[in-house]
């Protein structure tokens, strides 16, 4: 059984000749413990199925399956509860909270949701991504490399169904990138974790399992 | 060769940003407008009620001659000196329809300076007459101008015509005025008895000095035959006023620096928060190559359109509400000089204002731009604190502290400002001011010198005659209700204190009895008040020291001589040294800057009891019954009013009120200044995070946490703010109080618990109102599109 599964996906913006479709029909699915890369050039719509896979924007048709629950049947609020339980994100811009040090940025998900975080679970990742020294730090006097390892903690975090990564290397320098990678590479593995990943990077996609390519809002391979 | 001709490109720059800058620039304009309209109409308002009175002055005597013969008064309207003479002399006193009808003799600029409105013309032939509008409605007749009227004016019952109505403001039940011409004393076998009083005005007196003008008068005086015992100066409110002009400048000044600071505040922490929001701007513009100066150009120059645009508009607010608050005293050329100083005042004020701002701005480096961060505060150390929407607001105010530390000053100097103002307001309490003078019972009967002229001894002639008697006391006694008749004795004099000054005039003096020392003890501040010693020595009392510094420049020490002037039971003034025994800073009864002296001295010296009130204890079963009772016995003898304490209060009240409502709206334009600063504030805060709120909700965070999270932090700004109004607000406002108590304002001190409960409430209000609105705004955009803002 699938982790996340799409049917007829599409978003439509804007209308008559102005009509964008961003995404056109996509049906994708994805197996637990998989680790799928979306590649596509910029404005093939991949960045928008990220979206829509995390709930953070809503479709025009179609629906959304992740473990098992359709998200177009949530309320606003239930989604957000169901995202910070379900779902984990890195963004390309790291999106940390400057105001939060390392250790309250990693545990802000589990905090939100009135939950203990389990102390051993988080130093052990904080091990792996070699984030043990820096945890008093404030997000915004670390580098780029530190800073995509803390949300990389901070989606791990949570135990969620499915990490959903979007560029997480777009802003980083080829040495960092491969780093980070690595490290996503080797925490997804060891906590089994499903993850989908879009980057405009053929190198960096090669490091998946599995390839799906987007074109003018449509899966070609 | 690189010459910066920069200009044009700084002005579009500016002009550019203000227009992207909409909703600050509004509230920073609101608040010039708000601080220049005030400003303006506050410095308006003294020199329009100044001017007002001027004009009222004009028609004043400055003197009063009695006792002239008519060719006196011939000469004095002769005299190059006189602006002019008001003529008056009492003719006859007749009782008719159980009222009195006083029969007088005026001439036109007498009946000016009396403020009476004429309705017609003067009485000019021995049959003509003048009749008040109240007489004709109390005797319930119909007559008009110009029918005729048959009246007992000491001739008999006669037939006069009437030439004119009278309007006057005092509607004295039982007398009324009647106005002959003077072809009617010339008529009479006995004219020469009527005395006449002239009323004088001199010409060119606005800059004498009190004692040259006194010179002036008594020289007129001599020059004409008249003796000094005749004359008698008045005094003018008006000269007073314009010699307090230096005070009432100081209180203006104070005031200004108060408002200008606040507005300066709320601009300077606008301005702040826009230029931190746009340090990433001004660091482009850096890195494209606009210098230091440049930038700091943009800045002010946006100040300058601020400025252009706020300061007339307020300067306009200002001077139409100025016309309105005393239309008779506006004049242009005060306006526009007012305008200008104000004008020059805000315009560098808002400079300053922008000044630090834009040093800022300046001071951005291209490299800093790029990584600026707002958030300077310390990573909290501990980990094991629970992250909850509210402790995420505590954090978000820590973000940039100088901004938030603004903001809350800002407010609490509205509070503050609150406490001050508003304790003045309810420290006056009307029935607090009218106890004193009803220290054990609520009515009083008292003498009245309203029949007697002008004569500054008129009670003291009036005590000779011994009105307040045993027979009245039993009368009253028998009256339904009534328990207890209290006694008080007091008595005009005159005063030459020892720095020379005059008293000009007379003004009340109280006895005490030693059976009262004890209650007046508690309110002495220095010295002793001893009724023996003060009886063997001359001791005097002084109430509120402090108000005869501010009135003759006189500050009383213990030991100080003063020369005091009264008139005996034979009608011959009396002069005696006393010496200041005791200082007070308040009195359990007639609570106001009086001076006390030992009932037994002042009997003494007068020769006669000195009764001034009979105060009635009654129970508070029929009050109405009492006033009528009251009313009766004060109409049989015209030197005796009354008075009650429930009349008083509500006269008192009706005074203040005026002065109270100026009070708080100048409250509500202070608390106006901290609730900009707050919406301002608090928007900008949030359009600065919207990418952080939008990264906060993708990972979790609900829109109920979102609001409590919003709604944390306007709490803690109200919490701050509340802490600081009560706090220092409370300080300001009790200091306020003891201030205006020491220069002699009858205050009580009360604590403004309904002014502080409202503007709280308001402040809470407000917050709930930005958090909606603010969670309302964020809606606008989805969640992408926040996330992604600024990639």
């Amino acid at each position: 059984m699938s982790i996340l599964k799409t049917n007829e996906l599409r978003k439509y913006y804007g209308a008559g000749p102005n009509l964008v479709k961003a995404l056109d029909g996509v049906a994708l699915n994805v197996e637990p413990g998989e680790f799928v890369a979306i590649v596509g050039t910029s404005g093939s719509g991949k960045s928008t199925l990220l979206h829509m896979l995390g709930g953070l924007d809503n479709p025009t048709s179609g629906s959304v399956e992740v473990d098992g629950r359709e998200l177009s049947k949530m309320n606003d609020d239930q989604l957000t509860i169901f995202r910070r339980r379900n779902i984990g994100f890195v963004f390309q811009n790291y999106n940390l909270v400057p105001i939060l040090n390392v250790y309250e940025n990693i545990v802000l998900p589990i905090e939100l949701d009135g939950e203990k975080p389990d102390e051993a679970f988080i130093n052990k990742i904080v091990g792996m991504l070699g984030l043990t020294e820096k945890l008093n730090n404030l997000p915004n006097n670390l580098s780029g490399g530190q800073q995509q390892r803390i949300a990389i903690a901070r989606a791990l975090a949570t135990k969620p169904a499915i990490i959903l990564a979007d560029e997480p290397t777009g802003n980083l320098d080829s040495t960092t990138s491969q780093e980070v990678m690595g490290l996503l590479k080797m925490t997804t593995r060891q906590f089994h974790q499903t993850i989908v990943m879009i980057t405009h990077n053929n190198q960096i996609a090669q490091l998946a399992d599995r390839i799906v390519r987007i074109e003018d809002g449509r899966i070609v391979a | 060769m690189f010459q910066n001709n920069n200009k044009e490109i700084v002005k579009r720059l500016a002009h550019r940003s203000f227009h992207t800058d909409k909703q600050r620039n509004l509230l920073s304009i609101l608040t010039v407008v708000i601080a220049v309209g005030m400003m303006t109409a506050l410095a308006l308002l003294p020199t329009e009620t100044l001017q007002v009175k001027k004009v009222e002055e004009e028609e004043t005597p400055q003197a009063a001659f009695a006792n002239l013969s008519q060719s006196a008064v011939s000469e004095l309207e002769k005299s190059a000196d006189v602006e002019w003479v008001g003529e008056q002399a009492i003719i006859a006193s007749t009782e008719t329809d159980n009222c009195t009808i006083n029969t007088m003799y005026v001439n036109q600029p007498m009946l000016k300076a009396s403020k009476l409105t004429l309705q017609g013309t003067m009485p000019a032939k021995s049959n003509e007459i003048l009749l008040e509008q109240s007489f004709l409605t109390y005797i319930g007749s119909k007559a008009k101008t110009g029918d005729s009227i048959s009246l007992n004016l000491g001739k008999g019952e006669k037939e006069y015509k009437i030439t004119g109505i009278l309007v006057s403001s005092s509607a004295d039940s039982q007398n009324y005025t009647v106005i002959v011409s003077k072809a009617f004393i010339e008529g009479n076998e006995n004219a020469d008895s009527y005395k006449t009083s002239a009323y004088v005005r001199l010409k060119n007196t606005d800059k004498l000095s009190d004692d040259d003008l006194n010179q002036v008068i008594y020289s007129l005086a001599d020059k004409v035959g008249i003796s000094k015992s005749d004359v008698s100066i008045e005094t003018s409110e008006y000269r007073m006023q314009g010699k307090n002009n230096a005070s009432n400048f100081c209180g203006l000044a104070a005031l200004f620096v108060v408002i200008l600071f606040g507005a300066d505040l709320v601009i300077y922490s606008i301005f702040y928060i826009s230029v931190t929001g746009k340090v990433h701007e001004y660091g482009q513009l850096r890195t494209i190559g606009t210098t230091k100066k440049q930038i700091k150009g943009i800045v002010y120059r946006e100040g300058l359109l601020i400025s252009a645009i706020g300061i007339p508009a307020g300067l306009t607010v200002g001077s139409i509400v100025g016309y309105f608050l005393a239309p008779k005293g506006w004049n242009l050329v005060n306006t526009l000089w007012t305008a200008a100083v104000i004008c020059l005042i805000s315009f560098l004020s808002v400079l300053f204002s922008v000044r630090n701002p834009a040093k800022i701005a300046a001071n951005t480096s291209p490299i800093e731009a790029v990584r600026y961060t707002a958030y300077k505060g310390k990573a909290l150390q501990k980990k094991s604190r629970r992250i909850t929407p509210f402790r995420l607001a505590v954090t978000n105010l820590s973000r940039n502290r100088k901004k938030s530390v603004l903001t809350l000053l800002s407010l609490g100097f509205s509070g503050v400002l609150l406490l001050c103002a508003a304790t003045m307001a309810v420290s006056y309490s009307a029935i607090d001011n009218a106890k004193p003078e009803f220290p054990y019972g609520s009515y009083k009967v008292f003498l009245s010198a309203k029949n007697m002229g002008d004569d500054d001894f008129a009670i003291s002639r009036i005590q000779a005659k011994t009105p307040l008697n045993e027979q009245l006391k039993n009368e009253l006694l028998s009256i339904k209700g009534v328990k207890e008749i209290k006694e008080w004795s007091g008595t005009p004099m005159s005063f030459k204190f020892p720095n020379g000054r005059e008293s000009g005039g007379t003004a009340f003096v109280y006895a005490f009895s030693s059976d009262e020392t004890k209650k007046m003890k508690a309110y002495v501040t220095e010295g002793k008040l001893d009724y023996a010693s003060m009886t063997s020595q001359s001791g005097i009392a002084v109430c509120y020291p402090q108000s005869y510094k501010e009135a003759y420049g006189w500050a009383p020490k213990i030991g100080d001589p003063v020369i005091v002037t009264l008139l005996n039971n034979k009608g011959e003034t009396v002069e005696h040294t006393f010496t200041v025994a005791a200082l007070l800073n308040g009195n359990y009864r007639q609570d106001g800057p009086y001076l006390w002296m030992p009932i037994d001295v002042m009997n003494e010296l007068s020769g006669m009891k000195d009764v001034s009130d009979f105060e009635i204890i009654a129970d508070g079963q029929d009050q109405e019954a009492i006033i009528s009772s009251l009313k009766s016995i004060a109409q049989k003898n015209p030197y005796l009013e009354y008075d009650s304490l429930k009349n008083m209060t509500e006269e008192l009240q009706k005074s203040m009120q005026p002065t109270f409502n100026m009070i708080y709206i100048l409250i509500a334009f202070i608390s106006l200044f901290g609730l900009i600063n707050l919406i301002n504030t608090s928007i900008t805060n949030l359009l600065s995070r919207k990418r952080e709120i939008g990264t906060l909700q993708a990972i979790g965070l609900t829109n109920r946490q979102l609001n409590r999270m919003l709604q944390a932090e306007g709490l803690l700004y109200t919490a701050g703010t509340a802490i600081f109004t009560l706090t220092v607000g409370t300080a300001c406002g009790y200091a306020t109080y003891r201030i205006l108590k020491d220069l002699g304002m009858a205050l009580h001190y009360h604590y403004p618990v309904i002014p502080v409960c409202i503007f709280i409430v308001a402040l809470l209000i407000v917050q709930i109102f930005i958090s909606a609105f603010s969670v309302r705004n964020l809606k606008k955009q989805s969640l992408i599109e926040r996330i992604q803002e600024g990639e």
